[in-house]
């Protein structure tokens, strides 16, 4: 074991630091690089002293560009390991954290609210309440994706066989995205724009204390998810398996859910539903390191998909342009072609996976 | 040698609105430093069988006991420690290492982050020696063969280092020198580290060799447990597997394709010659016997030919392909 051991552990922190330096090198880019140019040098100014830069720079800097990246590193490793835990729990390369329904979920909150229209909740009357409004989407997402949540956690204590909760969890999608529908033709124009624009996705964040709050949940989400790569490794041999080497199979399925779901469901009620990252992810992290133990999984899943969000919001703000292109449509446009690469490369899903 | 698991009139079968019952009353032993094959038709509850027995499927009545102990009252952790599987589930393929699909059999001794302890590495090289997997151990499952695999597979339920191993169909889907290597170490396993082990095998001729004891599941469900050789002579064995187009021959521990319209030859001599014509016919859908009488088939040695004799009247061959055209072509038997 011990050559063996030593090489692998070099390579992977090998891997592990040039992924990190990549993920630097593109926060400082993303931070200097938009609508409007800001020097490398005044960015430091704005960090490190109080008055040195110019103070539309200094606003620029920490009032939009520097929530907005911290947002994408978060919404990032969010997703991936989310991500991540559903491809283990379903051995199902196609998994993602929306599999369960739980961002649709949150979907069905947030049209609750904006396309609620009767209710005092307008979209007006939510222009008006400014910060306040994108806290009530926030918890209304939240709330639409515990309710999915408790749905499935209801079905996982029934059911025995991973393959139906699945099938389940896909299907409650299905049901909450069509009221979803539903209830957006019988909506207002304006109504049906505004839920539109969250629908495509953003990692603009409002106020630091909301980015406080989403730093601590996937944080702990992270922490949890190391504290489950146990259970996680004896998963990937199927359920039997995992019962014959003393996993309580049951109560680790639900800590999987609970876990993915804290992920996931938060991460949709701050961006929105930002699809493709926490599928792909979790590939290009088997691609890179070449082994399935969750303790390098996880990390390495929370480092490329921290650098793809970022990568993907630069992307989206056209740098030099006024224009900010959707984030939902840019995962997905830059990130697929990078998988199919990978897999491709790799000649073979099964064993990518 | 004390019993490690026993049943105390044990039913199989699956629960639900109709229940199926598999298996009924059944009081079954595993010692340790034994092998014990389950032999039975496809069909007749070894799966059922052997995944009750590991805690898979709860049974429908009876009791199983793991070294005195109910199971039901043992936590999964401790029976993890007590009791390893091999599944028939074929792995999906992965860039697992084989040392670390190994390292995952010591999960049970390990504390909740997994880390290992010099015993624990200490057990894995073990296993991954005593399956001689040693230059494979870096490689990743997806490259390795299907015999490779299952060795891989066998490793790490021996790394889980438990006194019981229950093996569903080891050696299905490999050719014969993995079939009777995986067997041999088995068996080697078995005497050397006193262990239980349980297979579950199609395998007749490898389990005749093999086992120490055979469990026979019975056309009604019972299952029937002895030595080999007992089982065979009793007529059990045949009881067992009653099918209409197989005829167990005692003689050869073998089973024969009989076709409908099968007659038979005599082949009284017992040279080498005879001996594989005797082989041929039996494939051919004749039954042989030793009795001087009827149609007749000797080797003459000294002109190295087959003479076959039927009614006075003889026909000869110089090779085992013209005998079987000759045979076939006259007709040359009697009928059953």
């Amino acid at each position: 074991m011990t050559d063996n051991s030593i090489s692998y552990r070099s390579s992977w922190l090998k891997h592990f630091i040039w992924l990190f330096a990549l993920l630097v090198l593109l926060i400082i880019s993303s931070i200097m690089i938009g609508s409007v140019y800001i020097p490398l040098d005044q960015i430091w100014l704005a960090i490190w002293s109080a008055s040195g830069a110019d103070p539309t720079w200094q606003s620029i800097i920490w009032d939009i560009r520097m929530p907005r990246a911290l947002t994408a590193v978060l919404a990032g490793v969010s997703l991936s390991v989310a991500g991540l835990h559903m491809q283990t729990l379903f051995r199902n390369p196609l998994a993602g954290p929306s599999v369960l329904g739980i961002t649709s979920g949150a979907s069905l909150g947030v049209a609750f609210l904006v396309l609620g229209g009767g209710f005092a909740t307008g979209i007006y009357a939510l222009q008006q309440l400014g910060v306040t409004a994108h806290w009530l989407v926030f918890i209304f997402a939240f709330l639409g994706a515990t309710v999915v949540l408790f749905i499935i956690l209801f079905v996982s204590f029934r059911v025995t066989d991973n393959v139906v909760l699945l099938i389940v969890g896909i299907m409650v999608g299905n049901i909450t995205l069509s009221l979803v529908s539903i209830w957006q033709y019988f909506s207002a124009p304006e109504a049906i724009r505004d839920f539109l624009i969250w629908t495509f996705g953003s990692f603009d964040s409002v106020s630091w204390s909301m980015i406080n709050i989403f730093f601590w949940v996937a944080m702990s989400g992270f922490i949890l998810s190391m504290i489950l790569s146990k259970i996680l490794n004896t998963m990937l041999l199927g359920d039997q398996y995992a019962i014959s080497m003393g996993v309580h199979v049951r109560r680790a399925r639900v800590s999987i859910i609970l876990v993915t779901a804290l992920l996931a469901g938060v991460t949709t009620a701050f961006c929105g539903p930002i699809g493709f990252v926490g599928i792909a992810v979790p590939h290009l992290a088997r691609a890179i390191i070449r082994d399935t133990d969750h303790k390098l999984m996880i990390p390495f899943s929370a480092l490329i998909g921290a650098i793809i969000a970022v990568f993907c919001d630069i992307i989206a703000q056209l740098p030099g342009s006024q224009y900010t292109l959707p984030i939902n449509a840019i995962t997905a446009l830059i990130g697929s072609p990078v998988v199919i690469m990978v897999i491709l490369g790799s000649k073979n899903l099964k064993g990518a996976f | 040698m004390g019993r490690f698991l026993h049943t105390e009139s044990l039913v199989t079968g699956y629960p639900g609105k109709n229940v199926k019952v598999i298996s009924e009353n059944l009081n079954l032993q595993l010692r340790s430093s034994e092998v014990i094959c389950l032999l039975a038709p496809n069909g007749s509850g070894k799966t059922t069988l052997v995944k009750t027995l590991s805690g898979f499927l709860t049974p429908l009545g009876g009791k199983i006991f793991l070294e005195g102990k109910e199971i039901t009252q043992i936590s999964p952790a401790k029976k993890a420690r007590m009791l390893s599987v091999v599944l028939t589930e074929r792995f999906q393929s992965s860039n697992m290492s084989v040392y670390s699909l190994v390292s995952l059999g010591r999960s049970p001794y390990t504390g909740w982050w997994g880390a290992f302890s010099r015993r624990d590495h200490h057990e894995v090289k073990l296993a991954i020696g005593e399956m001689h997997l040693e230059p494979l151990q870096s490689r990743a499952l997806s490259t390795l063969s299907d015999g490779e695999r299952q060795k891989a597979m066998i490793a790490r339920a021996l790394a889980q280092d438990t006194p019981l191993i229950m093996l569903d169909e080891p050696t299905a889907h490999l050719d014969l020198p993995n079939r009777v290597d995986i067997m041999k170490r088995l068996k080697r396993l078995a005497h050397i580290r006193k262990k239980a082990v349980l297979i579950t095998t199609h395998d007749l001729d490898l389990a005749l060799q093999t086992a120490d004891r055979l469990w026979l599941i019975m056309p009604d469900g019972s299952v029937v447990d002895g030595v080999p050789e007992d089982l065979i002579l009793n007529g059990m064995f045949e009881h067992a597997f009653q099918i209409d187009q197989a005829t167990f021959d005692r003689s050869s521990g073998r089973f024969l394709v009989t076709d409908a319209n099968c007659g038979k030859i005599a082949v009284p001599g017992a040279s080498e010659a005879e001996f594989w014509a005797r082989k041929a016919l039996q494939r051919i859908g004749l039954r042989t016997s030793e009795f001087n009488s009827g149609t007749v088939l000797k080797y003459d040695p000294d002109n190295g030919q087959y003479v076959i004799t039927k009614n006075q009247k003889s026909w000869k061959a110089g090779s085992i392909e013209k005998l079987i055209s000759i045979i076939l072509r006259e007709e040359l038997w009697d009928p059953i």
